[in-house]
């Protein structure tokens, strides 16, 4: 592939592919990471036909094997990671309630099954009926009802712990005064 | 004079929301809800989700980056891939591909070489991948012979399929691919000393076809395929070697305990036709019901559809099931194939695995192992 071929694809796609990404893994590192194997594998390519759903689609199979490695190796990352952050980087500021935000809908998304997690992340990026069957291999006809329960359940789940917290921190989470 | 009104359901509702929908049907769709209050109601509810769940997601965007300072951004990223092309076109050799295949290669040759040389059998596992040894697969360390197939026959556990392999098999005389090969992708421990001397100018001949392939960003297409194609069939070529080796010391064989679990749902594995057959041993991960799966499976050459990562080839379902099933395989090590019902999502897999070993039901606590014998 040439470098101006990869540059075109990596243009295009890294952003979304990293976004897809790191919604699904909740680490913007590990994301690009993952990112980075998708293109160098896109590289061994001879040409990419229907090329947004073979990224996709090698992104969703490498966060899967990912998926399988031993959590405690992944929390050992992590604390890796948040020690760097301490010394290297400053984190954003982010409000509390944003922060909290974020957990719930980390959690939201964590309650779903896996294939209707992934279809409705691939959804938000934005790919067509056609490349989420192809890269998740569905039936194109059941990519809707598959959206409609994954969003169902997605806002559901969320709504029901925002009421949770909201009624923590209202009554200090006992039922007595 | 009442019509038969078809409302709604979920699924078609996202989808003319999602734009998915051909015109006629969105038509349809369009003036049905139009019309009909109570599918009016789902369309707005179902506009509320799609709503909420971009919000939802959206909020998963805030996480902190930028750990490693100067690698944030495309700039940077596209920087960071072309300099790690650069470095994998360098060192080829240590790619895990090449590596894997010079090591399956080895190996294989140097397992030759042993049992020929020494008939008692002891069994010596070949060195399995460290990929697989996530798997609760047996250490097989007993003195087991490693093909139950003529043990089996002497047993009196009511396998029924090993009645059906015969008592002693002459192994049919491989016909070696003597085509370019890449074989596992699973990078395996360094090799052993070369044995095997027509492996050498094989590797070579990869690793020069892929340097041509990378520098000249040309597609080497004949190359590539051929490359391709000649992995499945270099993965039964090991596979072949083996058993066809083992299988000449048939006459030695050792009675064998049958396992312990009952759950020989009889998984059958077979390569393609005429192949020779051997014991494998199955053994599941969770996550799918042995109901789901086809009762024979029979690994092709043919690259995966898919194409999501070149390791994978098409299986194919034997039997009634066959149309309505598509199958994965690829090799993991030299005598160790998996096959997948997707390459997607996690439903399950199963992997097979040349070796006489019985599993220890114990150990395999969440995992069904049973053995398959493949017949020709």
């Amino acid at each position: 592939m040439r470098d101006d071929e990869l540059e075109r694809l990596f243009r295009l796609y890294n952003a979304p592919l990293v976004r897809y990404l790191t919604r699904r893994l909740g680490d913007r590192d590990w994301a690009e990471e993952v990112a980075q194997e998708v293109f160098l594998r896109a590289l061994r390519q001879d040409s990419l036909s229907s090329e947004r759903s073979w990224l996709f689609a090698v992104a969703t199979n490498l966060v899967r094997d990912e998926a399988r490695r031993s959590a405690r190796q992944r929390r050992h990352l992590q604390v890796l990671a948040e020690q760097e952050r301490e010394t290297v980087v400053e984190p954003p500021v982010t409000s509390a309630e944003r922060a909290q935000e974020t957990a719930m809908a980390r959690q939201a998304l964590d309650s779903l099954a896996e294939r209707d997690r992934f279809a409705l992340l691939l959804r938000e990026e934005g790919l067509s009926y056609g490349e989420i069957a192809a890269a998740l291999e569905l039936s194109v006809g059941s990519v809707g009802t598959t959206l409609a329960r994954a969003r169902r359940r997605l806002a559901e789940t969320y709504e029901s712990l925002q009421a949770h917290g909201a009624r923590r921190a209202a009554g200090g989470g006992s039922t007595h005064e | 004079m009442s019509e038969r009104i078809e409302h709604l359901d979920e699924g078609t509702v996202h989808a003319w929301l999602d734009g998915a929908l051909a015109p006629d049907e969105s038509a349809r769709v369009e003036v049905h809800a139009a019309a009909c209050p109570a599918c009016a109601a789902l369309v707005a509810e179902a506009r509320g989700l799609v709503a909420a769940s971009s919000r939802i997601l959206a909020s998963l965007d805030d996480v902190p980056a930028g750990v490693i300072p100067g690698t944030s951004g495309t700039a940077d990223q596209l920087a960071i891939l072309r300099a790690r092309r650069a470095e994998q076109a360098r060192r080829w050799w240590r790619d895990p591909r090449y590596a894997a295949a010079a090591s399956v290669v080895f190996m294989a040759g140097a397992l030759g070489i042993y049992w020929n040389a020494s008939r008692p059998i002891t069994a010596e596992p070949v060195p399995s991948a460290s990929a697989v040894s996530e798997q609760a697969l047996p250490a097989a360390t007993a003195p087991v012979d490693p093909t139950a197939a003529p043990a089996a026959g002497a047993t009196s556990a009511a396998e029924q399929r090993q009645a059906v392999a015969p008592p002693s098999r002459a192994p049919a005389a491989p016909t070696l691919d003597t085509g370019v090969e890449l074989k596992a992708v699973t990078p395996l421990p360094p090799p052993a000393p070369v044995v095997a001397n027509e492996a050498a100018p094989r590797i070579e001949q990869a690793a020069k076809l892929a340097d041509a392939q990378r520098d000249s960003g040309v597609a080497v297409g004949a190359a590539t395929s051929a490359r391709r194609e000649a992995a499945p069939r270099a993965a039964f070529d090991a596979l072949r070697q083996d058993s066809t080796r083992v299988g000449a010391s048939d006459a030695r064989a050792r009675s064998v305990a049958a396992p312990q679990a009952a759950m020989s749902a009889g998984l059958r594995l077979r390569l393609s036709d005429p192949e020779p057959c051997f014991v494998m041993q199955m053994v599941q991960r969770p996550g799918t019901p042995l109901g789901a799966w086809p009762d024979t499976i029979r690994l092709t050459s043919e690259i995966s559809p898919v194409e999501s990562d070149p390791a994978w080839f098409r299986a194919e379902a034997v039997g009634a099931a066959r149309d309505t099933v598509s199958l994965y395989w690829r090799p993991v090590d030299s005598v160790t194939v998996e096959v997948r019902r997707t390459l997607i999502v996690d439903g399950g897999a199963l992997r097979f695995r040349r070796d006489g070993q019985l599993p220890d039901v114990e150990r395999l606590a969440n995992v069904w192992a049973a053995l398959a014998r493949v017949c020709r």
